[in-house]
């Protein structure tokens, strides 16, 4: 991969991008188990703004296609991570938000408890913009 | 319209072109300043390229676009 004007590489990319989310998914869902809110929220805060930041950095190095991908990514990744999240999210609480401790370990404070929503679907997105561009590129080599 | 949504697809002859003239997908890559895995998309038509590149594209091999283009 080479970082020439025009010539990123969208597909390699694109499946870093994949790969990092998917590791810091991992990461935000063991330090939530474990007991760590503050460290899943820094964690969470790190996926949020390095997706953005290296979208933003790389955009234009990226060629048409590598540019028309990442653009819908954003559009169908974001937007289904951020639908998926709000009907998750209503039908556990809906369901009366069984199993929060369980699911929540460790002392949260309110101001924990807010970044959680508010990064938690920032993160969310990211993942969902990484995944779906990654799979277009892999889907149609 | 979604981004990257393409209400008709474009078929190409790229590919003819380009091994007419014993260019690998990373030379066409080159000359056009495009990534392979892009020249990649735009010949199996996975992707239809803009206008601009479909200037360029023609540019490069000395024909018109609808030589090398055309709607499905």
């Amino acid at each position: 991969m080479t970082l020439k004007k025009n010539n990123l590489s969208g597909a390699a990319y694109m499946t870093g991008a994949a790969v990092l989310a998917i590791a810091g998914w991992g990461a935000i869902k063991g330090l939530l188990f474990f007991g760590h809110p503050l460290a899943a929220i820094v964690v969470m805060a790190m996926v949020a703004g390095g997706g953005v930041g290296a979208s933003l950095l790389l955009r234009g190095r990226l060629d048409e296609v590598g540019r028309s991908v990442e653009q819908l990514a954003w559009y169908w990744g974001g937007g289904a991570a951020t639908v998926l999240t709000v009907v998750a999210l209503l039908a556990y609480a809906a369901a009366g938000a069984p199993w929060l401790d369980r699911a929540l370990r460790g002392a949260w404070s309110p101001v924990e408890l807010i970044c959680l929503g508010a990064l938690g679907l920032a993160a969310a997105q990211v993942m969902g913009f990484a995944l779906v561009g990654a799979a277009w590129w892999l889907l149609r080599r | 319209m979604a981004p990257g949504h393409v209400a008709l697809p474009v078929k190409n002859r790229l590919k003819i072109l380009r091994a007419e003239r014993d260019w690998s997908q990373a030379d066409l890559a080159a000359r056009l300043d495009v990534s392979r895995q892009s020249v990649n998309a735009i010949e199996t038509g996975k992707y239809d390229p803009s206008l601009p590149l479909a200037f360029r594209i023609a540019r490069l091999f000395e024909m018109p676009i609808e030589a090398i283009f055309e709607d499905g």
